[in-house]
């Protein structure tokens, strides 16, 4: 890419000039290139350096995708294009990519893929070299490999020494075991060791959670071992558990499912190092679920193109995978309009439909939840909602929007079931969805 | 929670396979039984893999097998059904906007008052789901409370009463004044007491100052004066014999200051009265109600008991001072009509122990024809103080009338007194304040920080009624003249914002809703 096409790039002519003020490499810290990325640090009006990645991997045939920690909801943002432009000067180092860096592009998911959903751009792979491609495959893979057989020594060392003991670990310790996990392109299960970390500080009963996600991960490890004997979805599920990442084009290539889709609830969660968005969208007709995730560095703004309280028509394609919750919206069908009305199932149900999620997938980390006609209730400060029969789900925090929106009358909520308590995300009351406080 | 192998499972991973050993081949619960026997039996796991292999059935059985709670408190009984109409969404994004504090609200958190009490006065509530961020503001910023409680509605009623911290908005002051006042009164800290007072003070005066009485022997001076003050705040003639006979008499000088204090605010008190007879015997009037001033010569023992003060640093001299003291605590009505009284003082030796003693006494004595006819001399002290006298239309309508009438340099010293004048500011009090602010920036710019506040005033208290008209005037001033383009641009931001808050607010969605609040 030259500097031309790199200011092509820019959404107007004020991003241009400020890009190029940018584009000096005495702006930055800790910046670098290689052959698929570019990042660094450059000082903003914010307290923080922004940090910047660019994904270069369209290059020469398409364009770059990039993301930014500055709230700019321009496309590119100034610092992205500053980076391209120095990039494109041949002004930066060479470098190992940052661990969050390395996280983000396996994140996207779409790195394999030949086209792109949104314009169908097309990729430099397009025409690859399939025996190049057989020995980039076969290189994660042997990466992969011994990335887990590490684990699984540091797993047992955890278990020989007690969860006690490693609760008193440093939070560096976990982050380094995850970091390690990243480099061996393990981004699913650094996900899940950095869990661990958290779970062992998360105050009362830590220890029951701690042991459950030990369990989880070494059911991914044991799946691994053995995934030549596991049926082809449960292949799929074991290896996206892992990181492996599904091409963007090759879920929409599979057949859409087109229905009427509420978007019922949206999380945003931001570990300092990257942010994750997941959108909860509901079939009205199927009844089925679909999750839209979406992640960043910390702090980059999201796209606002599905809005919690809406819903629209569209044909919505799913990742492969024993669940197959995750998803990506493929063309819409006419515009958006505001939910009008949203029944839920009993909290019965909705155990049920838990238990089913997780025979179907053990590894499903939380199950998106519609309790229709229920009333919250507080005991000090245990809240729960409970249903017309009685039957009750615990909240995982006080909820004092959900209690101001029911006024003690029967109301439908929307949240997360993470198999212990209910994150309440939404509340629909008084004819319209309401978003409530994470 | 479920017994079973858990409890145990978890027991031995905190202690380590180092410690515990191989896990026993066990069993579990229904069909998860021979699962978990397959793992632990199997001979070729390690114990560390015996022991999470287990952890990964019995954790996912566990979740897999989770029925619902069945709680045992009782739901409280729903809210009633609404009463009127939530506002429209924009006015409830502005919301939003002001109690987060994000743009636009940003800049105008000062306006969250009006909003609140627009909101009220037109028969519309908070939307429930705002609710808990509101009553949260108003916990911590008490002078929101008045603005609140008539924005929330049966709904926010209802809600405030399911949390200890938002009980002050069911029932005037419950949650502050406890059940048993004289015990916290026996047991509480100095300041917990004082708080306490004026909490019993504002529900009713009597029971407060028995409290007072009740333990004013063995209470500390601090205390007790502390006590004297707050009494004095809302005193009344049933205050009097308390104050006259204990507090006035006390050992402790604070306290005797604080009493005599409390009961010159009372034209019929014994003190007053006492005051009356001493400022007689100095002023006299003469022909034509002149009056002429005579200053005691020493300070006699009388007067000092009854808390006049002496000092050296006084303008005026001692003496002066003296007599000051006097006329302050006096009843205004030895004097006659006021404006004769001021009229009569005018230029006379002295009469500096006579107009600030008057303004003081008019403070005190809450005398708004007293607070005019003083705003109207050539020499006032403290005009704010005399001003905060007058009700809200005649703050607004004097300082109309002074501005208007002020020469040049006059505006400097009167544009301050705006901040006294609440909202809504009438049409013309807007169009002369703005109007004599802005010359004042051209005139003299080094001043223009005199000018600045009334703008932003302006732009906050204008009655919406005259809003378009200050918006457009500001507007065309910014383009005549570009030397108030800098100072122009909050108070025509801020005024914008509120027109378009009023106009959400009011915007004929599903009606207005005049239906009065029952209980």
């Amino acid at each position: 890419m030259d500097e031309a096409a790199a200011l092509a790039l820019a959404p107007d002519d004020a991003s241009r000039s400020a890009a190029r003020g940018l584009a000096v490499p005495s702006l930055w810290a800790e910046a670098g290139h290689d052959a698929e990325a570019a990042w660094g640090r450059v000082r903003g009006s914010g307290r923080l350096p922004y940090r910047v990645a660019v994904d270069l991997a369209g290059e020469p045939a398409g364009e770059p995708a990039w993301t930014c920690s500055c709230p700019s909801r321009k496309q590119p943002c100034k610092h992205a294009l500053g980076l391209l432009l120095l990039v494109a000067r041949g002004q930066l180092d060479d470098g190992d990519r940052p661990p969050e860096v390395e996280e983000w592009l396996a994140g996207r998911a779409q790195r394999q893929a030949t086209t792109s959903g949104r314009g169908g751009r097309a990729r430099g792979g397009e025409v690859a070299d399939p025996a190049a491609q057989e020995r980039r495959r076969a290189r994660r893979q042997a990466n992969v490999d011994g990335g887990i057989v590490d684990l699984e020594r540091w797993l047992d060392d955890l278990v020989r020494g007690g969860l006690a003991v490693a609760q008193s670990r440093s939070w560096a310790s976990w982050d380094e075991a995850g970091a390690r996990l990243v480099d061996a392109q393990a981004p699913g299960l650094a996900g899940r060791v950095r869990a661990l970390g958290r779970a062992a500080h998360s105050g009362p009963g830590w220890p029951d959670r701690m042991l459950a996600q030990l369990g989880r991960l070494h059911l991914v490890l044991e799946g691994w071992r053995h995934l030549d004997q596991l049926p082809p979805e449960l292949v799929t599920e074991v290896r996206t558990q892992v990181g492996f990442p599904t091409a963007r084009a090759d879920v929409l290539a599979t057949a859409p499912v087109r229905d009427r889709w509420d978007v019922v609830a949206a999380v945003i969660s931001d570990d300092g190092t990257l942010a994750t968005r997941r959108v909860w969208l509901r079939g009205r007709s199927i009844g089925g679920w679909a999750l839209l995730l979406d992640t960043g560095l910390s702090g980059a703004a999201f796209d606002v193109d599905v809005v919690v309280g809406t819903t629209f028509e569209a044909d919505v394609h799913r990742y492969p995978g024993a669940v197959g919750q995750r998803s990506l919206v493929g063309g819409r069908h006419g515009d958006a309009r505001p939910i009008e009305a949203l029944n839920g199932s009993e909290v019965a149900d909705v155990l049920a439909a838990d238990a089913f999620a997780l025979a179907a997938s053990p590894w499903v980390p939380q199950t998106p939840v519609c309790v229709g006609s229920v009333v919250p209730l507080v005991d000090g400060d245990a809240w729960c909602l409970v249903d017309g029969s009685g039957d009750g789900l615990p909240l995982d925090r006080p909820s004092w929007e959900v209690l101001a929106l029911s006024g003690g009358h029967p109301v439908t909520v929307v949240g997360e079931w993470d198999g212990h308590r209910l994150s309440p995300l939404s509340c629909f009351a008084d004819g319209r969805l309401w978003a409530v406080r994470g | 929670m479920t017994p079973g192998p858990w409890p145990a499972l978890v027991k031995a991973a905190l202690l380590g396979t180092e410690r515990t050993g191989r896990l026993p081949p066990g069993e579990g619960p229904g069909a998860v039984g021979p699962l978990v026997h397959a793992v632990t039996a199997d001979a070729a796991r390690s114990p560390e893999r015996v022991l999470l292999a287990a952890a990964a059935v019995l954790a996912t059985a566990r979740r897999a097998g989770r029925v619902p709670d069945r709680p045992a408190v009782e739901a409280p009984p729903p809210a009633p059904p609404v009463d009127g109409p939530e506002v429209e969404e924009d006015a409830s994004h502005t919301l939003g906007a002001l109690v987060a504090g994000t743009p636009p609200g940003a800049m105008a958190r000062q306006l969250l008052p009006e909003w609140l009490e627009v909101c009220g006065a037109t028969g519309r509530r908070v939307p429930s789901a705002q609710l808990p961020a509101v009553l949260d503001l108003a916990s911590a910023d008490r002078t929101l409370r008045p603005v609140v409680l008539g924005a929330l509605g049966h709904r926010g009623r209802w809600l405030a009463a399911q949390r200890a911290e938002w009980r002050w908005a069911i029932g005037a002051l419950a949650g502050e004044v406890p059940d048993d006042p004289a015990a916290a009164w026996a047991q509480g800290t100095s300041a917990e007491r004082r708080a306490l007072l004026a909490a019993v003070r504002a529900v009713d005066p009597a029971p407060g100052r028995s409290l007072v009485v009740s333990t004013w022997p063995t209470d500390k001076a601090d205390d007790r004066a502390a006590f004297v003050d707050i009494l004095a705040t809302e005193v009344s003639m049933d205050d009097e014999p308390f104050l006259e006979e204990r507090a006035r008499l006390d050992r402790a000088r604070d306290v005797r200051r604080a009493a005599t204090a409390a009961l010159a605010h009372l034209p019929g008190s014994r003190l007053a009265a006492r005051m009356r007879e001493r400022a007689l015997a100095h002023v006299v009037a003469g022909p034509g109600g002149r009056l002429a001033v005579r200053l005691p010569a020493e300070l006699p023992d009388d007067w000092a008991a009854d808390g006049v003060e002496r000092s050296t640093r006084r303008p005026g001299g001692e003496r002066a001072w003296w007599l000051r003291q006097v006329v302050a605590a006096a009843p205004l009505d030895t004097w006659g009509p006021a404006p004769q009284a001021v009229a009569g003082a005018a230029g006379i030796d002295h009469g500096d122990a006579l107009l600030p003693g008057w303004a003081l006494a008019a403070n005190r004595q809450r005398r708004a024809d007293w607070a005019e006819a003083l705003l109207a001399a050539p020499a006032v002290d403290d005009p704010s103080a005399l001003l905060r006298v007058l009700d809200p239309p005649a703050r607004a309508a004097w300082l109309t009338r002074a501005l208007e009438a002020a020469p040049a340099p006059r505006p400097a010293t009167l544009l301050p007194l705006c901040a006294e004048v609440p909202r809504p500011w009438p049409s013309a009090l807007v169009q002369v304040a703005a109007g004599r602010a802005a010359a004042l920036v051209l005139a003299q710019p080094v001043r223009a920080h005199l000018a600045r506040p009334v703008l932003v005033l302006a732009a906050e208290r204008a009655d919406a009624a005259a809003l378009p008209r200050f918006a457009a005037d500001l507007a065309q001033a910014m383009r005549s003249d570009r030397r108030l383009d800098a100072e122009l641009r909050r108070p025509l931001a801020l005024a914008q914002l509120r027109q378009d808050l009023l106009a959400e607010l009011t915007a004929p969605g599903l009606g207005h809703c005049t239906e009065p609040e029952g209980a």
